[in-house]
Order: structure tokens, then C-alpha cells, then sequence
């Protein structure tokens, strides 16, 4: 098999599930029929990108109403994860070690953004497991494994990830206190691999949340679905308002560099996480708006 | 009446799918080659299938069942057929407004030269 049809196939796949429902096994067809081309694969990359960032519904207008609302939980809880984990890092990255030297507004700030950062993520985190709840409750008590099986995935996985760490940390005798931890040797080698574990932890939770979420939408009730509505906006708002507060701070905190700020690779931890909780919360907002409109457009359970 | 703001726009890959649907229901790698032998337009795959699924989801086209085979075939909607004939006839109407503008223009710029 040639290497354009081959990457051709793997694009196919990367569209989005309900794209890839409707018309995954045509365009597969084309593929074998011809397109061996560089250019094709160019388009197909294209149209992947085309179909996520502004994904188009077909069938009846009730089931296109409906696949968009599980697009738009999709992405909110998706924004809620990453923005609690960019929250966690931007406090990392300023709060530990302390800032050094700052003083006068920018102290104040860092302490005012610091206090609606954690409210916020406490809000992001009560709608969020609210509105999952809604929908898993339901569907626990109709036994539809095909919902409850990926969200019992993230509590095994936290709960896997709890026993590794405790692991570690006997393994390691790491003093928590001590400010410098090497990452060199098979004992750094371990830390690392920790982080990326916990980074993929992290990715299946908010996987199995989004999927099981996403599949409970399948057959949810009207005051499910309104429900999903409010949470969504309640929840953007909350991730809007963190996200904004923190990038306030940050340039506050930097305006104050002459007495401290940010330094070296907190500087670059710090915007990074800035950046997530700032793009996260524009995806939000346009998915939101995006599933507000298709809620508003009639009906979206039978 | 279907509103100007749903019509696919002249250079918009959906009215190349439309016009080729216009001859009869046709299925993706068919409209494909329709498309590349009428205009010289080669679409490509993603493109083919953003265009078909936009139209679609704008009821302007529609699947038909394709039996056993894994190639849907698609027909032009009534609501399509009737966007695809204003489409065209503004067309139409661009095509001979310019020509009979550039048909005034030619003395002007021969007499310039």
C-alpha cells in the first residue's frame, strides 16, 4: 500500500466521530479509488482540521441539534479539565517558591487573582461534576454500560495514579520540602515518567468524562438537556472570568519585575498555562454559543 | 424562498457538487470525475466531502440508499435544485451584464491604444 493512501486512511480516521459515522467508509472508498496524490492528502488534513474547528451536523434537524449539543459538552468539560490543570500549573509556577520582592499593587493583585483563581476552579469543578452527574446518574440506574464503563475509567485511573505516586514516594524518599530535586538519573528518570503519567492520566479522565457524558446525550430527557445548557454558560463564565483574572495577574506580576516577577522556566510554565486558560475559554465560548444555538432552534430530545 | 445567506457561493466547492448533481444522483468518486472532466476543478477528498456534508446538512442535497455498496449515492434536493437555478441564473445574468460591458469598453480602449 502506497504511503499517501496509507496517511490518507490514518486522516480519515482523525475527522471527528460523527463526520467519521456518516461518511468515513465513502471517503475510504475514494481514497482506494485514486487518490495517491501529495495534494490529496494536503486536502484531507485540511478538511480534518475544517471538520473539527467548525464541525457540520447532517441527518434530521432533531439528530443534528442533538450532535451538536454532545459536541459542545465534549469541548466544555474538555476546557474545564485542561483550564483546572493550567490553573494548577500558573499556581506552581508563582506560588512556589514566592515571587521575590513584590510589592504594592502587584502583590495585591497576585493575591486577588490568586483567591479567584482557586474560587473559579472551585465553581469550574462543582457545575462540571453537577451536569456530569445529571447525566451519568441516569444512565447508572438504566444500566447503560455503554456510558458507565468509560466513566468509571477516570476513577480507576486516579485511583491507579494515587497508588503509583505513594509508590514513588517511598521509592524516591523524596523530602518534599527540599527545593532541589534533580531530574538526572534513574531516580529523575522515574520523577519524569511520573509527570508524563500524570499527564496522560489527565487526558484519559477528561476522555472517558467526555465520552461517557457525550453517549448519555444520546438519550437524555429535555430537562437533561436545558440542564447541559445553563451548566455550559455557568461553567465558560467561571473559566472566562479565572482566565482573565489570571492574565491580569501575570502582567501585573511582570509590570513588577524590577522587584521580582516571573523568572526562567516559571516565565515560561506561567504564560503557557495563561494561554491554555485564555484559548480554552474562546473555544468554550464559540462551542457554547455554537450549542445555545441549536438549543434554541427547536426541540433536542424526542 | 430560500434565504441569499444559505447559498453556496460561486467559487464554493458545493456548487460544483450541486451542478453535477443536477444531471442525476451520482456518488462521491462520480461527482469527482464529473466535476474534473466539466470544469478542470479537481477536488479534492476533504473538500469533496466538507462540501457534500454542508450541503446536506443544508437540505440541499440528500442520500439515497446506496444497497450493499459502500458508495452512497446522493440527488439533488427540490429545495437544492431551486438555490442551484438562482444561483445560476445570477450567474447568468453577471456573465451578460460583463459581456455587454466589456463588448462598450473594446472601441474605448482600441481608440486608447
Amino acid at each position: 500500500m502506497k504511503l499517501t493512501t496509507r496517511l490518507q486512511q490514518v486522516l480519515v480516521a482523525a475527522y471527528p466521530p460523527s463526520f467519521r459515522h456518516r461518511y468515513g467508509e465513502e471517503m475510504l472508498c475514494l481514497v482506494a479509488d485514486g487518490g495517491h496524490r501529495w495534494r490529496d492528502v494536503l486536502d484531507l488534513a485540511l478538511g480534518v482540521g475544517r471538520a473539527w474547528v467548525a464541525p457540520v451536523f447532517a441527518g434530521a434537524p432533531l439528530h443534528q441539534r442533538r450532535l451538536r449539543l454532545q459536541a459542545t459538552t465534549v469541548t466544555v468539560l474538555g476546557v474545564w479539565c485542561a483550564s483546572l490543570l493550567a490553573a494548577a500549573v500558573f499556581s506552581k509556577a508563582v506560588n512556589d517558591p514566592p515571587l521575590p520582592g513584590l510589592h504594592g499593587v502587584a502583590s495585591g493583585a497576585l493575591d486577588v487573582g490568586g483567591v479567584v483563581l482557586v474560587v473559579t476552579a472551585a465553581i469550574v469543578l462543582a457545575t462540571g461534576f453537577c451536569f456530569w452527574l445529571a447525566l451519568i446518574v441516569p444512565a447508572w440506574r438504566a444500566r447503560r454500560r455503554e456510558v458507565v464503563v468509560p466513566a468509571l475509567g477516570p476513577a480507576l485511573f486516579v485511583a491507579a495514579w494515587l497508588g503509583v505516586t505513594g509508590l514513588v514516594a517511598l521509592f524516591a524518599r523524596h523530602d518534599v520540602r527540599s527545593a532541589n530535586v534533580s531530574l538526572h538519573g534513574p531516580r529523575g528518570a522515574l520523577i519524569v515518567a511520573v509527570l508524563l503519567g500524570w499527564v496522560a492520566v489527565t487526558v484519559a479522565c477528561v476522555a472517558g468524562c467526555a465520552i461517557s457524558a457525550a453517549r448519555a446525550l444520546r438519550r437524555a430527557q429535555v430537562r437533561v438537556t436545558r440542564l447541559a445548557a445553563s451548566t455550559v454558560v455557568a461553567g465558560v463564565a467561571a473559566v472566562g472570568v479565572g482566565a482573565q483574572a489570571v492574565a491580569g495577574v501575570v502582567c501585573l506580576a511582570q509590570l513588577g519585575r524590577a522587584g521580582g516577577g516571573l523568572q526562567g522556566r516559571d516565565t515560561v510554565f506561567g504564560t503557557a498555562a495563561v494561554a491554555v486558560l485564555v484559548i480554552g475559554t474562546g473555544v468554550a465560548v464559540v462551542s457554547v454559543t455554537r450549542g445555545l444555538k441549536a438549543v434554541r432552534s427547536g426541540p433536542v430530545s424526542s | 424562498m430560500p434565504r441569499v445567506a444559505d447559498d453556496p457561493k460561486w467559487t464554493d466547492p458545493g456548487l460544483l457538487v450541486m451542478g453535477s448533481l443536477a444531471e442525476g444522483p451520482k456518488h462521491g468518486y462520480a461527482v469527482l470525475q464529473d466535476v474534473e472532466q466539466t470544469t478542470g476543478v479537481r477536488l479534492g477528498p476533504g473538500t469533496l466531502y466538507g462540501a457534500i456534508a454542508r450541503l446536506e446538512a443544508r437540505g440541499l442535497i440528500e442520500a439515497l440508499d446506496g444497497g450493499e455498496s459502500r458508495r452512497r449515492p446522493y440527488r439533488l434536493t427540490s429545495r437544492g435544485a431551486e438555490v442551484l437555478g438562482q444561483q445560476l441564473a445570477t450567474m447568468a445574468r453577471f456573465a451578460g451584464l460583463g459581456r455587454r460591458r466589456l463588448a462598450r469598453l473594446a472601441p474605448v480602449l482600441r481608440g486608447a491604444s
